[in-house]
């Protein structure tokens, strides 16, 4: 291969720019906000500064998107990819293609029309070694993949098959393992847990305009004389029905824009297994595609939410090695996720996933006291709350101790579910442990991949000879509550020793 | 070397029993050096004694506008939690201890919650022993475990004694190494 510096083509600085000015404002969105106020309240300054400010900024931006594409430099050597960047110190980075685990490529709109893709050579540990590309012409993208994928498929495959490898993309697309619909996509925005972070961010700034204008309409039926404030106090059930049905209208105008929102980031997916690796590809304004290597995947998580069993939707996260680290559960880059997916192909997904049919196991449920021991101190704790409620409220009303007890049931009866969805099941390799309440979880791991095993006690487990795991995985903890001791103790046992015994020292 | 004799007859593939299965239990665990034990004691007695003495020049400064009781109450809700931390680590210190397996490190600690964390020293990526100046004063160090895609070591074994550190640390350094350059040679076959 080519083997000489070279810089990015020079129409990747507007993708340099157009990104470095998405991260600036990705990572500085407080600051934004409290500019944004800062405006907002004071006299002295009004929109000519604020254009000023921004004007200056995007210039700026221009220029440090310049600079670092003259200052970029890549290399491809026979064996790894070296990488010199940096704006005031100069940084260089080697990956040997041995290393890496993954090789992402990212389209966004604005790369579309210059032919140039984002490469992302992803490795295992911290996220910051990671080295990309920002912008390098897809044939010379390809090119260096399939360089990559035939030297860690030489070690892992035979010549034969690396061969079929590298002819692979001038061949037709192979025969997908799963793709999913528009209608699967939406339904996986529906059931995300996206929907939360959706009403974290709009659900503040909503109610509060949604609050201000009502209040505003009130005041001016009042003023109208169409309504009199006397009837209005009355109808105290219309105002919470009102009120209902306003918050379950915006519960699912966010549910359709998170479906919306997947439709728009999945847009097309398509999973392929290929001989030593799976791939997706998807997206609409921002084509990504991702692989996954066989040798690297070490968990397999299926995920069913509250909302997704109404619906009978599933999803997958393949996972993978890497730093298990705030930024990466917030943007979930490296996840290798399979959206969408309905009860009846949830089998044969996670069958080519494992490689192998989907058994299902006898679920070993945890111990009984598990649930005793919440009921118990859920119900002391409500109990001692009504008590309370009813001697200090004046008058001694009887509804809120009563709301309060109701409460307690509806946890009791949470609490057995919970207890009831724990389950866990070994075949002497790997592991499958299901969590969950009304939706659920299942994570599969191969015992060996275990990092670290955690043995924790309370004085109540001690009592009852009980104990609770803590397994530390590449991708994050999992635990186990309340086992038997003796179960505990045989599957540390049995987790160290195929850890210790398994011919992958390091991920 | 064990480990990688296994690894050459991958294909034998003999069942364990469940009670042939090496079990951490058996483990002898050490415990933590002697000095630990004071160490804790004075760490205590430093994070106590400013708030001591500011509450002695409360009460002894004749000008201050606050009554006794009420020093003694804020100096109390202050200083009986800190206390009771420390004999909570006082009795911890007899607790916790270590024990070196040839595959894996066990560690133990906790009065009320207990835990035992195993690490399999194949797992491991990196070695450091650490000592502040009041461990130093105490002859301890704590060594530090660090696994792959962690960014936080992911075991601390504290209150061990300088020396026991070193060579605990020396001694996984060459596990490593060793564990290294093995699965070098046998990836460039």
């Amino acid at each position: 291969m080519q083997s000489s510096w070279k810089a990015l083509p020079v129409s990747a600085i507007g993708a340099l720019y157009i990104n470095g000015i998405q991260r600036f404002v990705r990572e500085n969105l407080i600051a934004f906000f409290g500019a944004g106020t800062g405006f907002a309240v004071s006299d002295s300054l009004g929109w000519r500064e604020f254009g000023l400010g921004a004007g200056l900024v995007l210039l700026a931006g221009l220029l440090i998107a310049m600079i670092y594409h003259r200052r970029f430099r890549y290399r491809v050597d026979e064996d790894s990819v070296r990488v010199r960047k940096g704006l005031f110190e100069q940084q260089e980075l080697k990956v040997r293609f041995q290393r890496v685990q993954n090789v992402g490529f990212s389209q966004p709109i604005y790369l579309r029309p210059l032919g140039l893709i984002r490469v992302t050579l992803e490795t295992p540990g911290a996220a910051q070694t990671e080295v990309s590309l920002p912008g390098i012409a897809s044939g010379e993208a390809t090119a260096l993949r399939d360089l990559i994928s035939g030297a860690t498929g030489r070690r892992t495959e035979s010549e034969a098959s690396t061969e079929a490898c590298d002819d692979e993309p001038a061949n037709a697309e192979p025969t997908a393992a799963f793709t999913a619909s528009a209608a699967d996509l939406f339904k996986y925005g529906m059931t995300s847990n996206q929907i939360w972070i959706l009403l974290a961010i709009f659900g503040a700034p909503a109610s509060s305009w949604i609050e201000s204008r009502v209040s505003s309409w009130i005041e001016q039926l009042g003023t109208s004389g169409l309504l009199d404030m006397e009837m209005l106090r009355g109808a105290s059930l219309m105002l919470a029905l009102f009120v209902g049905l306003l918050i379950v209208s915006v519960a699912l105008l966010l549910m359709a824009v998170s479906g919306l929102l997947a439709i728009v980031r999945f847009s097309g997916y398509r999973l392929v297994r290929e001989t030593d690796r799976f791939k997706s590809r998807f997206g609409l304004l921002d084509v990504r595609e991702k692989s996954l290597k066989l040798s690297k995947l070490h968990g397999i998580q299926t995920v069913q939410t509250v909302v997704g069993r109404m619906l009978g939707q599933w999803h997958a996260i393949g996972h993978q090695t890497g730093a298990v680290q705030l930024e990466q559960a917030m943007n979930n880059e490296r996840r290798f996720l399979i959206p969408g997916i309905d009860e009846d192909r949830l089998e044969s997904v996670v069958d080519t996933l494992r490689g192998r049919a989907w058994d299902v196991p006898a679920w070993q449920g945890i111990h009984r006291r598990f649930r005793s021991m919440l009921w118990g101190r859920v119900s002391l704790a409500l109990i001692l709350a009504a008590l309370l409620v009813w001697l200090l409220l004046p008058g001694h009303v009887a509804w809120p101790p009563l709301a309060i007890l109701g409460l307690n049931l509806l946890l009791l009866g949470s609490i057995h579910l919970h207890w009831r969805r724990w389950g866990y099941a070994l075949d002497g390799e790997r592991m499958r442990i299901r969590s969950g309440l009304i939706g659920q979880k299942i994570v599969e791991f191969d015992l060996a991949r275990c990092q670290q095993v955690a043995i924790n006690t309370s004085p109540y487990q001690r009592r009852h000879k009980l104990a609770s795991l803590a397994i530390r995985l590449p991708h994050g903890e999992q635990t186990i509550p309340y086992l038997p001791q003796p179960v505990a103790v045989e599957i540390v046992n049995l987790l160290l020793y195929r850890a210790e015994n398994s011919p992958q020292h390091t991920l | 070397m064990n480990l990688n004799q296994n690894e050459n007859t991958e294909f034998a593939n003999p069942p364990i029993t469940r009670e042939a299965l090496p079990d951490y239990q058996d483990a002898i665990f050490e415990s933590v050096a002697s000095g630990f034990r004071r160490y804790t004691l004075v760490s205590t007695l430093i994070f106590l004694l400013p708030l001591i003495l500011a509450a002695a020049g409360l009460w002894a400064v004749p000008f201050i506008p606050l009554a006794h009781w009420k020093i003694l109450a804020v100096a109390g809700t202050l200083l009986v939690p800190l206390a009771l931390v420390g004999v909570y680590r006082w009795i911890d210190a007899g607790y916790r201890g270590w024990a070196l397996r040839r595959h894996d490190i066990i560690a133990r600690a906790g009065v009320f919650w207990r835990s035992i964390t195993a690490l399999p020293v194949a797992r491991i990526q990196h070695v450091e022993t650490t000592h502040g100046p009041l461990e130093r004063a105490h002859g301890l160090a704590r060594l530090k475990l660090y696994t792959a895609g962690g960014l936080t070591a992911d075991l601390v074994l504290i209150g061990l004694d300088r020396d026991t550190a070193d060579r605990l640390r020396e001694h996984l350094v060459e596990q490593i190494r060793r564990r290294d350059a093995e699965s070098d040679s046998t990836s460039d076959e």
